[in-house]
């Protein structure tokens, strides 16, 4: 028995935690559009941590991040018809660009809409970008095509959308409003190769069958954890009345 | 514990999917209904390990680590498609097929804005909604009027007294709207002008892309059932799913403070 064990549990149960806040989260976006589920098993770290002959340095590692496993999960979720003109989801690769105040942010969710300005614009209000910029869509009715073409009631062009594409999807960070941040590696899909599904929109990835397994698996290493600290307690309350008879 | 409150953002969310989805299935057969679709979005982020960060060990991370937490109402928006078209075989009965709406006087003076073509003529022999509320531009039928008659392009004619060719009542117009899914609903079939849809632009029916005008059908609700119930049974399922988590949050909650 010694100190380790007993941070080796509560190392344990604190990874629980914060694993239980990503199942809340992703749960919570089970009906957000574009949304990517976020995805870590400790296992490994926890084992890596208890086979470590320094263990007492190692645990100042944060062990809930799995170096071997996915963080956010980059599968398409699935593409639900909504009929709405301005709706487009991507079918493959890629993500939808806007202009935020922070800079240039990324998002699968593709149900837009037009400001009274006529700028074509994301759901939480920001500039859609173009291959040239910012959209301007202008008054009355417009719908977008299976290239990303605007495409006005009267047969008009009016602009098309951009799909910027990523070696490494994972290499993105998620900065809230269905928005992804990027390091400046994206590179622009050429004109005309675009695989858009017009009226429709990409919905939640989460499965919440499987967030629930999750949550069963994590509840019961919790409990875990919690047995094995009131072992060490109990352990080291002998050790310390034997000590004192 | 964050977990708590997150799941209870995405009971909220959930909470008003319902509230939507119970508005919609209600005016399932309301004339010029357009159903209303709420929208989420995630809420900021907690980042615990950029992606790319080394760990102690110097082992570069190929994922970030970062937790959420939970979602809010992005917006609800409304959709625009086209209802069916039903017939009703009644002279005064106009559906818009297409873009734009009538334009309708409210009682208080202001100009509203309705797909539900379901006109009448009152005592004055103005023509008017349902609600007895002017439809503009104004359009008079004489009391001796019959055979009135609504062309695509919104003009009203009708054979006046014993005349045995029609007389020309007027012509409608239609209003749209650089953004229509911002329009503000009044209730009583009606839209209103907000600074999200921006202001009406005024047209003839079936011209510069302004949808025509059928008589004798009315536009129907543009909600569809089905999709209706199979959206209220993931809402409820993903209810259920985000109530777990606080149960279990709870229950992990006190097996710690037992310790």
């Amino acid at each position: 028995m010694t100190t380790t064990s007993l941070y080796v549990s509560s190392a344990g149960a604190d990874a629980r935690l914060k694993q239980l806040e990503m199942v809340a989260n992703n749960l919570a976006n089970a009906d957000t559009d574009g949304f990517r589920a976020d995805a870590a098993s400790f296992g490994r770290a926890l084992t890596a941590n208890l086979e470590s002959a320094d263990a007492e340095r190692s645990l100042g590692l944060h062990v809930f991040v799995n170096t071997q496993g996915p963080g956010v999960r980059h599968v398409s979720g699935p593409v639900t018809r909504t009929g709405g003109d301005l709706d487009v989801a991507i079918d493959g690769p890629g993500f939808f660009s806007v202009q935020t105040p922070a800079g240039v942010r990324y998002t699968r969710a593709g149900g837009f809409q037009v400001d009274p300005a006529g700028q074509l614009i994301s759901t939480a209000g920001h500039p859609v970008l173009g291959d040239g910029g910012p959209i301007n869509v202008g008054p009355g009715a417009a719908r977008i095509d299976a290239d990303g073409q605007i495409v006005s009631a009267t047969g008009g062009v009016l602009g098309r959308v951009a799909v910027d594409l990523f070696e490494d999807p994972s290499q993105l960070s998620k900065a809230g409003e269905n928005l992804f941040e990027a390091p400046p590696l994206a590179r622009r899909q050429p004109a005309g190769v675009r695989n858009l599904v017009p009226g429709s929109v990409e919905t939640s990835n989460v499965k919440p069958m499987q967030e629930l397994a999750h949550l069963v698996v994590l509840q019961r290493a919790f409990d875990a954890s919690m047995e094995a600290l009131q072992a060490d307690d109990a352990a080291s309350n002998r050790l310390i009345q034997e000590m004192n008879r | 514990m964050r977990a708590l409150f997150t799941a209870a953002t995405g009971m909220e969310a959930q909470q008003t999917r319902i509230d939507t989805i119970a508005n919609n299935l209600a005016n399932v057969s309301t004339s010029g209904y357009k159903k209303q679709v709420p929208q989420f979005e995630d809420l900021f982020y907690e980042t615990l390990a950029a992606p790319g960060a080394t760990d102690a060990t110097g082992q570069a991370l190929p994922t970030g680590a970062q937790i959420g937490h939970g979602v809010r109402l992005g917006s609800v928006g409304r959709v625009h498609t086209q209802g069916d078209r039903i017939t009703t075989g009644r002279e005064l009965d106009l559906a818009v097929e297409g873009d734009g709406y009538f334009q309708i006087q409210t009682p208080g003076g202001e100009t509203a804005y309705t797909r539900d073509g379901a006109f009448q003529v009152d005592q004055d022999g103005n023509l008017v909604t349902r609600l007895g509320s002017l439809v503009i531009p104004t359009i008079n039928v004489p009391t001796d009027a019959s055979n009135i008659t609504v062309l695509e392009d919104g003009t009203v004619s009708a054979l006046v007294g014993d005349a045995t060719s029609p007389t020309t009542l007027g012509q409608l117009q239609l209003a749209r709207f650089t953004n229509a899914p911002g329009l503000r609903g009044l209730g009583s079939n009606l839209f209103a002008v907000s600074e999200a849809s921006g202001n009406a632009e005024l047209g003839i029916p079936n011209q510069n892309g302004f949808g025509g005008v059928s008589q004798g059908f009315l536009e129907s609700s543009n909600v569809d059932m089905a999709e209706e119930l199979v959206r209220m049974i993931l809402a409820q399922r993903a209810f259920e799913v985000n109530s777990r988590v606080i149960q279990a949050s709870d229950e992990m909650l006190q097996r710690a403070s037992n310790l």
